[in-house]
């Protein structure tokens, strides 16, 4: 009885979880699928985003950014979060904690302070947006490969690995990245949907992105503004489905079936 | 054969402190070339210390580390070439098994024939030639650590670590692979030092042991001399030798113990008659004797274990702690908790101590 009853709790969670992050999605498909006017269903709110100016070229740079964002945290957060569990293990705390202030301190305040303590060339260019976007998303990206770099024996890897000859870079690169991909993988995603999506620090540094680009030319189409939403969404999806089925071939084609132990 | 004259290891005066706390003061120890030596003690003795300090896992140290003729202290791990087997399971878990044995050479940049060569070698001579392509979390534990030992081999190590590489494995297999190692050392030639708390182990596999204490070493010595001529009441606790029974100096060398009257073996104290001492007596040096027999002493059996060809028994002989006596099996067989048993010590001397 009391199994049943457990059963049907963790049933009834799901279905509540369900609709509470599907319902809002559904909804908003629904709607985006809508005909001006309200009558009937077709893909014109859809088709209308790809005959917008600038919606090719303002994806393009969305993609380059997240794509950099990505590379910057690949080469700087990744192995400074590395090096911190190897041999700052005493100031860990401290950096958990300095990982949450940009949750903490206003984008307004950041945005200003970060262009400030950027060199000038790179203030003029669009792509120190990739800097800032990195700084955003640490509190994410560094949870994520904390988590991971927790998971593994990570002293005895670099130990074993700098006794058989390894410099501490190939250490990062042959062993600790490969044993933690998972996790430097949910970092990149969240890094790369996090630049994708990007709007109020672009916006207040007066640059232009696909979200900020989304929100101005939605502003005369609410339906074709939900549809920009849902594609920006799919497209996230997609890259997500994308990473984890590299990710799930790269495992399958390595795994061995399993032989008796002796 | 190997033979180990020449010294390929020299640690001179190694110091170490964590703190304000001394892991190691004064250390030295000299290991010959092709020699297999083992560092026993409990733990926080040091032993792992001077392991990871010979590896170049620690650099921050006191004192002079030379291996085959060239100084290398302060030399980082990477370029020391020593190989090392840990405790914890330590093969790279992205790796297949043949892949984790190339890595070394591949660090090194050997050709993909040579490395394949080499580590098809080492996998046979560790029987895991058919299990090249699984990854390390298809093995077994016993497996793992065998790979770690074909891995740490496959650079042709100056010196072989091993820091307790058998403790995370059940007895039956610690014992299997512990021969393995002494087998592969052999028959490679490998200088090797070996840290272990294990007696049993330390003993079965090396040609020295050393007994650590305190940061200190104790007494190096042969396996069969140590056991059989400990320097000091540590190495002997260290060696089996765990009754530690009340006992009175009763002339020049001579102790008594319960009703019996024995040589004393060593002793740092005063030989001054009517010392109070603690004679320090092995479990398998009683004799079980009639109860009529001079000087032998009668107590109660209250424990007793089957330890298949030897049964242990304590016995409580009115003393605060109850004596380990160890007899074979078919003389225990007779006898049973509750039992009355007159015992005497079957050697000539005893090591005492201060009590």
């Amino acid at each position: 009885m009391k199994r049943l009853f457990s059963s049907g709790f963790k049933y009834l969670v799901l279905a509540i979880a369900l609709i509470f992050f599907v319902l809002p999605v559904v909804s908003a498909l629904e709607f985006s699928l809508r005909k001006t006017g309200g009558h009937g269903h077709a893909l014109t709110n859809y088709s209308w985003i790809f005959q917008q100016e600038d919606f090719s070229l303002n994806l393009m740079i969305s993609l380059k950014l997240a794509a950099l964002t990505a590379a910057i945290t690949l080469l700087t957060v990744v192995p400074a979060v590395a090096y911190l569990h190897i041999e700052g293990q005493r100031y860990k705390r401290l950096f958990e904690f300095l990982a949450i202030l940009p949750l903490v301190v206003p984008v307004v305040s950041l945005a200003i302070g970060a262009q400030k303590a950027m060199p000038e060339f790179i203030q003029n260019s669009q792509y120190e947006l990739a800097f800032f976007y990195v700084v955003i998303s640490i509190p994410y990206t560094f949870q994520s490969l904390n988590v991971g770099l927790s998971s593994i024996p990570l002293k005895t890897l670099v130990e074993a690995s700098r006794s058989l000859g390894a410099s501490f870079r190939k250490t990062i690169t042959m062993v600790i990245l490969p044993a933690i991909r998972s996790a430097v993988n949910a970092a990149l995603f969240l890094a790369i949907t996090l630049s994708f999506g990007e709007f109020t620090l672009t916006s207040l540094l007066h640059w232009e992105t696909f979200p900020v680009w989304i929100t101005r030319v939605s502003q005369g189409n609410i339906l074709g503004s939900i549809a920009l939403s849902m594609f920006s969404l799919i497209g996230a999806w997609l890259l997500l489905i994308i990473v984890q089925s590299a990710q799930t071939f790269k495992s399958r084609s390595k795994s061995q079936p399993k032989e008796a132990a002796v | 054969m190997i033979t180990k004259t020449e010294t390929a290891v020299s640690l001179s005066n190694i110091a170490k402190h964590y703190g304000s706390v001394a892991a190691l003061h004064d250390f030295s120890l000299d290991i010959a070339s092709g020699e297999l030596v083992a560092l026993l003690g409990p733990s926080g003795c040091g032993k792992t210390t001077v392991l990871r300090i010979l590896g170049g896992l620690d650099l921050e140290h006191d004192g002079n580390i030379v291996v085959a003729g060239t100084d290398i202290t302060g030399m980082p791990s990477d370029k020391r070439n020593m190989g090392m087997v840990f405790q914890a399971y330590s093969l790279f878990p992205n790796m297949t098994v043949e892949e984790n044995v190339e890595y070394g050479l591949r660090v090194r940049k050997v050709s993909v024939a040579e490395r394949r060569k080499r580590s098809a070698e080492l996998l046979e001579m560790v029987h895991l030639g058919h299990r090249g392509k699984s990854l390390p979390h298809q093995l077994s534990g016993g497996q793992q650590q065998r790979v770690a030992l074909a891995r740490a081999l496959a650079i042709s190590p100056k010196v072989l670590l091993l820091d307790e590489p058998l403790s995370a494995l059940d007895a039956q297999v610690r014992v299997q692979i512990r021969e393995e190692i002494r087998r592969i050392q052999l028959e490679t030639g490998t200088t090797t030092l070996f840290v272990t708390h294990d007696q049993e182990e330390a003993m079965a596999v090396a040609d020295r042991v050393g007994v650590m204490n305190l940061g200190q070493l104790e007494q190096i010595d042969s396996p069969a001399t140590l056991y059989n001529n400990p320097k000091s009441p540590f190495a002997a606790s260290f060696v089996g030798i765990t009754n530690k029974i009340p006992a009175e100096i009763v002339g020049s060398g001579k102790v008594k113990i319960l009703n019996q009257v024995v040589s004393v073996s060593e002793y740092a104290g005063k030989m001054e008659n009517g010392a109070k001492v603690v004679a320090l007596v092995r479990p398998e040096n009683f004799e079980m004797v009639s109860e009529d027999q001079s000087g032998s002493t009668t107590g109660r059996v209250v424990t007793k274990s089957f330890l298949g060809p030897m049964t242990k028994l304590g016995v409580e002989l009115g003393i605060p702690s109850l004596v380990s006596v160890n007899l074979t099996s078919s003389d225990a067989r007779k006898i049973s908790i509750g039992d009355s048993l007159s015992l005497v010590v079957s050697s000539e001397s005893v090591m005492v101590d201060r009590v």
